[in-house]
């Protein structure tokens, strides 16, 4: 049961219906139920022991630490072992499971030397992972935390904690949300027309991003990655400038599902999206992206990181000893590795690490390095740096920065490489560009049709028209409220009818099986 | 301790670490109106906020606070 | 707080959302249905069974493609005044029967349903049925339960070996949105709403002509049992025709039937008398419907109008004599139904005109295959077997003679041949090589030919000696030369065998054994 499924929406259909019949008493129960069942059909039933056991760590480490602090003479130390016990075994659950791609290399090489004969026995040895196992860890990290400083209360009911772990919704592709958030899952909520109206438009456009644009740019990209020998030059282009489209469409499409279905049961989740592509830095462009991800990463991993006593002692021996500016950078030299690092390793495989910490780290500190020199590029040439012309600029360098790091983690990291440099090659080598790639139909051979084409263009428009209303409005469907109710209804009819005749779903329609077979 | 000590004392923090004399606080203000407070700068200004009022500002409060007025809050309450 | 009181204290605003809010929904339900026919499969099919809406008719046919093509309601409704209405769909499926007397029941009253049982011998109760099963059911309505119903009973009592994908039957514009095809075509948006008036009461006439001889020897007296389900469905037939206490005469027509075939409908007749209910298999009495199977079909399984018209006036007479039905003939309310007929007349003469020049078109190769055996000379005959009536066998064995003359030079080579030919086995048809031997080299090759596919041939050049076997006779063998059997498609019988040999002046004479 994946969220585009038919069975998703009749589980959430049912559900909602339920959630307001239902006694206001018993809304978390059901949801505790729908969460259960969703998991059964969705991931390895019995990887929800997984699931159970961080539960687990973190609602009996938290009380303990609740209890320690009552008694006088426990030392200040006690809680923090606690904790940071609590989290290194969820760290370490996630890590055997789910970071295979970070260890398993390591392990193949010791038995390939000591004992070859078992390789076999190690490489059939898949554990399955639970589902959502990167988001709920960070989840129960940040819950444990969260008690620790004192900032939040332990829950004292572990079905509760159990229900702040497996919400539904956010199983499959997060957002990542904090307790204090959550804690409305266990309040009562009374039936609101709008969030049903606002729940199932933004499920619907969700749709609309993930099976009317992602798919059709997901098959033709991996139609022509498919034979990178063959389709070379503007068609690696192509590629290296799609992928974020997709991407974007893809991950914030069911970000719009995710939240909207929450929506349905009156819980907000926190955006994990904010027009990304409009960000004039890469520094900005992972504050609208993955949000939910930066600012734990900046909260659980950053802060206390340059809140430590080494991290601060050496920033002031820097600052002392290379003077403010200098210092200050070598300060953030290390906090951005440590920072940028956790986001790639969260990912589980290397050309993450590659294409998401590494790259960023690099690209953000040449950035830091050299905003001087650029500083005085623009004032030397007379920049207008607050036209749209400069604006446009910055966001698509933006872009462009996302789009190399996205050729990382999604061909790997050779296969990156050789996009990259294939793409290269258009620009410094003579005769290898082939711009009439555009012009012969020769796309036509990648399993799109003209119809194809037009309907990305279509879409990508509306986008845009929608970013730039959310950057106006707060959200594009605040705007459409404001309008006169044959127009909104329309808008929500044609989308309607988009998603079901364009979106890419269920066998497909052969004529030729429907020719006249009776005879 | 009044608020308006409390606000004399953060300004010259605030212009000290973030070295621009114009910098004005109020209740409202937050990171993003204040030329150079990003991540970074928000540990160093927290770090000097502990150091000029003599005592630790706890981590939770650190990650939670949303804009100046906040920080003020913690301030009085922690020095009462 | 009396009622009124109380759907007053309601606040205005309240009531108009939710107003608001049902009529959005209504709204989308419409447009989702609407979508779904303009993006599924539209044929006539769809058409006949959307049309019905506007009858008001005492008898309906229902059935597949064996109803459509014999019975004429207009023709029906000159002789006798009978008003029914052809509601059938190419490939109907056994459970479908029983959802479409449901689906008629929504609008009509009818006082007889002739049902058409052939589907029943057709089934094979496994999932190789999605083609009829689709066809039975995106005609009807989405609204219809009918229609949910019969999908349960299939899914229910078929045997699937891979999972069906039953969502996309039950909501059908899982598989037909990327159908865009559809956009272009006048009819699929014009059935849009699933509403359109079909002329003629479902009946078209059908301009095709195809040669059939009449079935042997399939009379007997020996029930075989349908497969699998077969017979449970046929019951549940029965039983909801009982429940519902209908008029129903079950028909088989008449065919190219084989004995097989008739031990299944043997075993329909039984069941279906034991219910009470009257059978009528058509092709026991062939005399009394007078027909004539060389002029009166268009293929093995279906009529052409000359068919039809015998037919119905058969079955018509057999209605009348067995059941009550009103003549409505002369009533005012039914002007209509003569002005069509009027119509249709004209239609008819048009497609008669058509029928029978398709048939002395067929009869031609009769005459022109005498004129092949008769001619001695090679150009001339081959300007006759380059027809595409025939089918030309031909064979090459080790030692041949190459013509010196260009012209036929020219025809060795429109068939693959050359001077060093030999061992080399083609199946041309009007001029096109269907198959050749030059690729792979194989020896011989088993194949089937006739408009029928199913006359088998068999060609072998082994050793360099020809041999060709055209259902399982021999019609050449131990042969050297390049050898050509000429082979009617229509009458599916081999009209001329020649072996082309070397002639004076160098150019080919050829001879018969």
């Amino acid at each position: 049961m994946t969220i585009t499924s038919f069975s998703f929406l009749a589980l959430v259909t049912i559900g909602a219906v339920l959630y307001y019949v239902l006694p206001k008493s018993l809304q978390w129960i059901e949801l505790l139920i729908l969460s259960l069942v969703f998991y059964y059909y969705a991931a390895t039933p019995y990887t929800i022991i997984y699931l159970v056991a961080s539960t687990l760590t973190a609602y009996f480490s938290t009380l303990i630490m609740r209890k320690a602090r009552k008694k006088e003479n426990v030392k200040q130390a006690f809680p923090l072992a606690i904790a940071i016990a609590a989290i290194a075994v969820n760290v370490l659950i996630w890590f055997i499971l789910k970071g295979r791609g970070l260890w398993s290399w390591a392990v193949e090489g010791v038995i390939s030397h000591a004992c070859p004969a078992k390789m076999d026995a190690f490489s059939s040895m898949q554990l399955v992972a639970a589902l959502g196992m990167g988001y709920y860890t960070l989840q129960i990290i940040g819950y444990v935390v969260d008690c620790y400083w004192e900032t939040i209360e332990p829950q004292r009911n572990p079905l509760k904690l159990f229900l702040f772990t497996a919400y539904f919704p956010q199983m499959t592709t997060g957002p990542i949300s904090r307790y204090a958030r959550l804690e409305t899952l266990f309040e009562r909520h009374k039936f609101q027309y709008q969030n049903l109206a606002f729940g199932a438009q933004r499920i619907l456009w969700g749709f609309m991003k993930k099976i009317v644009l992602a798919e059709r740019v997901g098959a033709f990209v991996a139609a022509i990655c498919e034979k990178p020998d063959v389709y070379t030059g503007f068609y690696s282009w192509l590629v290296i400038l799609l992928y974020p489209v997709q991407m974007y469409a893809d991950f914030s499409g069911c970000m719009d599902i995710v939240l909207g279905v929450s929506e349905l049961f009156d819980i907000h989740l926190a955006e994990n999206f904010r027009n990304p592509f409009f960000s004039r830095t890469s520094q900005e462009f992972w504050q609208r992206w993955h949000i939910t991800l930066g600012t734990w990463a900046k909260d659980y991993v950053l802060y206390p990181l340059l809140k430590s006593k080494p991290m601060i002692k050496f920033g002031k021996f820097s600052r002392k000893k290379f003077g403010k500016k200098l210092g200050k950078f070598l300060v953030n030299v290390v906090g951005m590795f440590f920072l940028w690092m956790v986001m790639g390793v969260w990912h589980g495989r290397f050309r993450y690490i590659v294409g998401v910490s590494l790259w960023y780290w690099i690209v953000l500190m040449a950035g830091d390095l050299l905003a001087p020199v650029f500083a005085k590029f623009t004032t030397f040439f007379d920049m207008k740096t607050e036209s749209f012309g400069w604006h446009l600029f910055q966001s698509a360098r933006t872009y462009l920065i996302y789009a190399i790091g996205a050729s990382f983690f999604s061909l790997g990291i050779s296969g990156g490489l050789a996009l990259l440099q294939d793409a290269w090659k258009v620009l410094t080598v003579k005769d290898y560009a082939n711009p009439w790639i555009f012009f012969d139909e020769s796309f036509l051979n990648l399993g799109i049709t003209y119809g194809d084409i037009n309907l990305f263009f279509i879409t990508v428009l509306l986008l845009i028209i929608v970013a730039v209303l959310r950057e106006k409005y707060g959200y594009a469907r605040i705007w459409i409220q404001k309008q006169s109710f044959m127009f909104r209804w329309l808008i929500w009819i044609s989308l309607f009818v988009m998603v079901l005749i364009w979106g890419k779903y269920g066998p497909g329609y052969n004529a030729a099986e429907f020719i006249y077979q009776g005879f | 301790m009044t608020r308006e000590a409390v606000y004399e004392r953060l300004n010259n923090v605030f212009r000290e670490i973030l070295d621009d004399d114009s910098i004005e606080l109020h209740d409202e203000t937050v990171a993003d109106d204040v030329d150079g407070w990003d991540s970074f700068e928000h540990i160093n200004l927290i770090v000097g906020v502990e150091e000029e009022f003599g005592f630790k500002i706890p981590m939770g409060k650190v990650v939670t606070m949303k804009n100046v007025g906040e920080m003020v809050d913690i301030i009085l309450e922690l020095g009462r | 707080m009396g009622l009124n009181e109380k759907i007053k204290s309601i606040p205005k605003d309240k009531v108009k959302s939710v107003i608001g809010f049902i009529v959005f929904m209504a709204l989308i339900l419409k447009v989702f249905c609407n979508v779904t026919y303009l993006f599924r499969n539209v044929t006539t099919d769809t058409w006949r069974i959307a049309g019905i809406k506007h009858e008001n008719v005492d008898m309906v046919y229902i059935g597949g493609s064996a109803a459509y093509c014999y019975w004429e309601p207009l023709k029906a409704w000159n002789d006798c005044g009978i008003t029914s209405y052809l509601y059938a769909t190419a490939g109907i499926e056994a459970e479908a029967i029983k959802a479409y007397m449901k689906e008629v029941r929504r609008t009509q009253e009818p006082q007889l349903y002739v049902v058409d049982v052939r589907t029943f011998q057709y089934y094979y109760g496994d999932g190789g049925a999605e083609w009829g099963t689709r066809n039975s059911t995106d005609n009807l309505e989405l609204t219809s339960s009918a229609r949910y119903g019969m999908l349960k009973e299939y899914f229910a009592t078929r045997e699937f070996k891979e999972d069906p994908d039953r969502l996309s039957y039950y909501l059908s514009i899982i598989k037909y949105h990327t159908n865009t095809e559809n956009l272009h075509s006048s009819l699929a948006w014009e059935l849009m709403d699933n509403d359109k008036v079909f002329p003629a009461k479902g009946w078209e006439w059908r301009e095709a002509y195809g040669y059939v001889e009449e079935p042997q020897g399939f009379e007997t007296d020996i029930r075989a049992d349908l497969l699998r389900n077969g017979k449970k469905v046929l019951i549940d037939l029965l039983d909801y025709c009982k429940d519902k206490q209908l008029n129903v005469l079950f028909v088989v027509c008449p065919y190219y039937i084989t004995e097989e075939e008739q031990q299944k409908y043997n075993l329909i007749r039984d069941t279906v008398k034991e219910y009470g209910f009257d059978f009528l298999n058509a092709n026991e009495c062939y005399d009394e419907i007078g027909i004539d199977f060389s002029t009166d079909f268009y293929n093995r399984n279906h009529v052409n109008l000359f068919g039809a018209k015998k037919y119905t006036e058969f079955l018509e007479k057999y209605i009348m004599d067995n059941y009550d039905l009103p003549d409505h003939r002369g009533d005012d309310h039914y002007v209509s139904w003569d002005e069509e007929y009027l119509k249709s007349l004209e239609d008819e003469n048009l497609c008669s005109e058509t029928v029978t020049n398709l048939r002395l078109d067929v009869e031609k190769g009769v005459t022109m295959a005498e004129q092949m055996r008769e001619t001695q000379n090679f150009s001339e005959w081959y300007t006759l077997a380059e027809d595409d009536r025939y089918t030309l066998l031909i064979a090459a064995g080790d030692s041949i003679n190459w013509p010196q003359n260009i012209a036929e030079q020219r025809i060795m080579e429109s068939w693959g041949l050359n001077k060093e030919s030999c061992r080399q086995i083609r199946v041309v048809n009007g001029g096109n090589v269907v198959h050749s031997n030059e690729v792979n080299q194989d020896l011989s090759r088993d194949g089937v030919i006739g408009i029928w596919e199913d006359i088998p041939y068999h060609i072998s050049v082994e050793e360099g000696e020809v041999s060709i076997l055209v259902n399982e006779e021999e019609v050449l063998s131990e042969q050297s030369d390049i050898n050509v059997v000429v082979f009617d498609n229509n009458y599916r019988r081999v009209v001329d065998v020649v072996s082309l040999g070397n002639g004076e002046d160098g150019k080919i004479c050829f001879y018969r054994k």
